[in-house]
């Protein structure tokens, strides 16, 4: 669990991170980055699909 | 004195002299032309003296003339826009402009730290790691001090700048950086190709190094030629050229910096103006067209006033119409300074002789010198002269000593391409054995180059390559390709040898001319084991100078080279990084300063404390009211005082809508709250409150709150204001990264309620004047940590939460925010026979640690919930964020510093956060901390001051004496540790 919580694996090349968009829809997505360039693959939202198009009262 | 006319040449030059400009340097008074710089005025009035070296006070001069300038650094201007550090050769003189050298004292000519030289054994590579070591505690005080004062360029003005910088967006297919002959190619093919495009140029004027040589483009003079290409640049419409504007650096994406000077030339900027301008520039393609810079030589005394390098010279003479020296000679292992030679005599200087390294055959074919100058085939040992130049003496290449009398050495070692942009991205630059200097390796995407940064050295071939660079780059962004024709020229040799290590010699030879680091600095870092570049670099501080090794990196991996035994191309450059020539803070920041810093966040009810003669006090991102004064109140003391007495004995009012407010609704609420809370939540009814614990992943506390059960699926929870923002994305990850499955929502709702806090023995019969008459306030009815949606008399629809943060009866009034004003006015009209009073966050704090409540300041990141004394709240019935991490010994272990309050003895006696606690009687040493005062405030209602802290073995110490001090202030104070909760402490108060 300390691990878990402490180690990354910082690889030289293409990393899976968490990233929030804190100024707007307040997703956090799921992005796939090159550490060497910074260059972005796939980005996917995590929260379920069905999300969006409720939008609101459960 | 002034405009002494025998340095100035008659004729030539692209200056204006037709317009006088006087200026000051050093409190004397001197005149120049327009189109001068400081540099080439200066030297036109026969001043060769322009500043003390960093670390050894020595002599200097000007080497060069552009940015890459080591010595010649001065301060500009006085007041609050005093400006230190400007390579003089890069400041284009105006009327008026104060110029003050820099390092020195008591006088630049006269320095008594000259005589650090003498102890330059002392001053090696590193010496300030080794010297100053013992003893430990001087450190601080007395060598850094001392060493800072020494050693240093100038001084920052230490007032507000008092001009305005602001940053634009620019966006182009194709942006081309220097102006010179190739970038005027590239832009120019560009542009005739439809693209739109960007051209930058540092100088003020365009054509670089065409303006500092004599070259003939298609039989007419070359600048004839650039002033045409400008010319048609500037009528294009898709076409923008920045003159002024420095490329800073290279970011992902296409994205560059760039600094445009908009009004350093001008005594002070013109109204509505900004002094300068940062721009952000998308392009598509970017054409590096940066040029080079030539490298000196190293040997003995190379730092001499009258130094310069021969490409310097030959600017001088030509764009300045400036002799650097009567009789001169021309020392290196390139072709650029031969031709340097022709120009320089065709200017009026005696030309000495040229020596160059290289033997007859390795020199560039055709080259020839100037009639009658004689060539030797050797190495300069030692500049002679102890002011300044007076000779040379000159190792030949037969074996032979010689010495030749002059006022001025030219050096070049050769070109080296301007290539620090094209590494910002990770590139490395490569040697290349054939031209004999670095060359971009990989271009970053999107760039390429033309010109002599890829080695195009000639003007025929800067200019093809230009062309080539600029056709391409339209078509890669979208546009069309068209090829020009260029006209003819007549490219000089340009062959070079790479760079040399000094011959060996007594005296110092200097390779980081800014820095002061020497040959011999290289040696003993090597010697040392600092034998990589990186490690060289850092021990011997070369190249980290604001130069960043522009003049000085070649040469110092030369030595590197030469005393590793490690061949030359084996060697790697060290890295470049943004921006590559200094940028004044000011213009980074742009708008973004004092108040516009961030935005400010005012609560709903602003207005009204504004209008209740609130002092406000910022609060993360929130301007509050820190505390209400009324006449008569001369300091925040008495006023705050006043309103904890008002809050302990009738009834306060205080705006506590900053507090994070987050709504929570849906089946999986409960589950949701017991994972993300430490604490359970099971047995919470509706209707009722709680406070909560949340903890981070690894064990420490998050922060705490309330969460109010307002239905059965609906949760209303609050957070601490300064984690408001931090508390919400860690429940949106946990929401929708860790458990998507559970099916609930939640909104952050600050904007829309507003809160206030009604605390005192008399906020029951206050809140009966506001609230619908059918609300029951009765302490059976609505009791402690009561939650209700109600109505006020009026029908606005409010919550109510019977909570206290001040240990006082108390009670939260939530109101939507769009009412707050009206409903705060409402209540303090209603509270004037009650005796009502608004407080503000001062008294609020000295409230709250009478009561001890933990707040920011104790959980602040390192703090459990053992240490915080909230342990019991760490449920063991259930899985939650923190539960794992927090089990671990060292943060259960029991000697961790816990909460305790402390009460200051004696009438002195007075806390401050931050002091550190001690036993009494122990030595005032790091080894015998025992804590720290956490949150310290003065308490009217106990007449001490008093304060919460953490200390070793927390409250079984209670009735100890312990010393607090504030080394800082240099305070020391007797305390008593006591229970946190300095005020009822079995809470009869907040039940009543």
């Amino acid at each position: 669990f300390h691990d878990y919580v402490y180690l990354r694996a910082n690889p030289l090349g293409t990393q899976r991170e968490l990233w929030y968009h804190a100024a707007g829809c307040e997703c956090w997505l799921l992005v796939e980055r090159d550490t060497r360039n910074h260059v972005i693959g796939a980005v996917r939202a995590l929260r379920p699909p069905a999300d969006d198009e409720a939008g609101g009262a459960p | 004195m002034n405009a002494s006319p025998t340095w100035r040449l008659a004729e030539g030059g692209r200056i204006d002299r037709g317009t006088d400009l006087r200026f000051s340097f050093d409190g004397r008074a001197y005149r120049g032309h327009a189109g001068d710089t400081l540099a080439s005025a200066l030297l036109a009035s026969g001043v060769r003296l322009f500043g003390r070296s960093f670390k050894y006070h020595r002599r200097r001069g000007v080497l060069s003339a552009g940015p890459e300038e080591p010595n010649a650094l001065v301060e500009l201007r006085g007041g609050a826009r005093r400006e230190p550090n400007t390579a003089a050769t890069t400041v284009e003189l105006f009327d008026g402009l104060e110029a003050r050298s820099q390092n020195r004292w008591p006088s630049l000519s006269f320095d008594l730290r000259a005589a650090n030289q003498w102890f330059s054994g002392l001053l090696g590579a590193g010496f300030y790691y080794k010297t100053f070591m013992w003893p430990a505690a001087f450190w601080e005080k007395l060598y850094e001090p001392a060493i800072r004062r020494a050693a240093g360029l100038g001084r920052a003005a230490g007032l507000a700048d008092p001009d305005h910088y602001e940053k634009a967006y620019a966006f182009c297919d194709v942006l081309v950086i220097g102006a010179g002959p190739a970038g005027l190619a590239a832009a120019l093919a560009a542009a005739r190709g439809g693209a739109r495009v960007w051209l930058v140029e540092a100088d003020f004027l365009a054509g670089g190094r065409l303006l500092a040589e004599q070259h003939r483009l298609g039989g007419r003079p070359a600048l004839e030629w650039v002033a045409d290409a400008l010319a048609e640049l500037e009528a294009s419409p898709n076409v923008r050229v920045k003159l002024r504007t420095t490329a800073l650096g290279v970011y992902d994406g296409g994205v560059y910096a760039a600094l445009e000077r908009v009004a350093d030339h001008l005594p002070q900027p013109a109204p509505f103006q900004p002094r300068q301008r940062l721009w952000r520039i998308v392009a598509r393609r970017c054409v590096l067209a940066s040029g080079a810079i030539e490298q000196p030589l190293a040997f003995a005394d190379n730092d001499r006033p009258g130094v310069m390098l021969a490409g310097a010279a030959r600017a001088y003479a030509n764009r300045y119409a400036v002799r650097v020296a009567r009789r001169l000679v021309i020392a290196g292992h390139a072709d650029a300074g031969w031709a340097a030679a022709r120009d320089l005599r065709a200017a009026g200087v005696e030309i000495a002789a040229i020596v160059d390294a290289r033997p007859p055959d390795a020199r560039g074919k055709g080259l020839r010198a100037p009639e009658g100058v004689e060539v030797i085939n050797g190495r300069p040992l030692r500049a002679c002269g102890r002011r300044e130049v007076r000779g040379i003496e000159i190792a030949l290449a037969d074996g032979g000593l010689r010495r030749i009398d002059c006022d001025g050495i030219a050096t070049s070692a050769g070109w080296m391409p301007a290539l620090q942009l094209a590494t910002h991205l990770g590139a490395r630059p490569r040697w290349d054995g054939a031209a004999q200097c670095f060359l971009p390796g990989d271009w970053p995407a999107g760039m390429s180059g033309a010109g002599a940064v890829c080695g195009a050295f000639g003007l025929g071939a800067a200019l093809a390559s230009g062309a080539n660079a600029g056709a391409e780059a339209a078509v890669a962004s979208g546009r069309r390709r068209v090829d020009c024709a260029w006209p003819r020229s007549e490219d000089e040799p340009a062959a070079q040898a790479g760079p040399m290590r000094a011959p060996a010699m007594r005296a110092r030879s200097f390779v980081d001319l800014q820095n002061d680091v020497t040959d011999r600095d290289l040696e003993l870092a090597v010697r040392e084991g600092f034998e990589s570049s990186e490690h060289a670099k850092r021990y011997t501080t070369l190249g980290m100078a604001t130069d960043q090794g522009k003049t000085s990196a070649v040469n110092g991996l030369a030595v590197l080279s030469a005393v590793t035994g490690r061949p030359f191309a084996a060697t790697v450059s060290t890295t470049f990084r943004p921006p590559c020539v200094p940028v004044a803070l000011g213009a980074l920041a742009g708008a973004h300063r004092g108040t516009h810093f961030r935005p400010r966040r005012l609560t709903a009810a602003h207005g009204w404390a504004e209008a209740m003669g609130a002092v406000f006090i910022e609060s993360g991102p929130w301007l509050r009211a820190q505390y209400f004064p009324r006449p008569g109140e001369t300091d925040w003391l008495p006023a705050v005082c006043r309103e904890v007495d008002t809050v302990r004995n009738a009834v306060g009012l205080c705006d506590v809508s900053t507090l994070g407010k987050i709504d929570l609704q849906g089946p999986d609420a409960l589950e949701f709250l017991e994972r993300v809370y430490a604490n359970g939540w099971r047995t919470l009814a509706v209707g009722r409150a709680r406070y909560g614990l949340m903890l981070r992943e690894d064990g420490f506390v998050l922060d705490d709150g309330t969460v109010s059960r307002l239905g059965a699926r609906h949760y209303l929870l609050t957070t601490t204001t300064a984690n408001a923002a931090s508390v919400y994305r860690h429940l949106q990850y946990c929401h929708q990264v860790l458990w998507p499955g559970l099916d609930l929502r939640f909104a952050a709702v600050d904007e829309h309620w507003s809160q206030f806090a009604i605390a005192g023995p008399r906020s029951r019969a206050l809140l009966r004047a506001v609230v619908d008459p059918r609300v029951d306030l009765a302490n059976s009815s609505f009791p402690y940590l009561a939650a209700a949606e109600i109505a006020l008399a009026d029908g606005t629809p409010a919550r109510l939460f019977r909570i206290s943060f001040s240990g006082e009866l108390a009670y939260e009034l939530a109101v939507p925010s769009g009412a707050a004003r009206s409903v705060v006015e409402r209540l303090m009209q209603a509270g004037q026979p009650l005796g009502v009073a608004p407080y503000g966050l001062e008294a609020l704090g000295v409230l709250r640690i009478e009561k001890g409540h933990v707040a920011g300041a104790e959980i602040n990141g390192q703090t459990t919930a053992g240490d915080l004394g909230l342990e019991r709240m760490l449920s063991t019935r259930k899985d939650y964020v923190g539960a794992v991490l927090a089990r671990r010994s060292g943060l259960a272990d029991p000697s961790r510093p816990r909460l305790v309050g402390l009460r200051a003895l004696g009438r002195e006696g007075r806390l401050r956060g931050g002091a550190h606690l001690f036993a009494a009687g122990a030595p005032l040493e790091a080894a015998h901390d025992q804590g720290y005062v956490s949150s310290a405030a003065y308490s009217p209602t106990l007449r001490s001051w008093i304060g919460l802290g953490f200390l070793k073995g927390g409250r079984a110490r209670i009735g100890e004496r312990v010393r607090v001090c504030d080394p800082l202030r240099g305070e020391e104070h007797p305390a008593e540790v006591v229970d946190p909760v300095f005020v009822d402490p079995h809470g009869e108060r907040v039940h009543a």
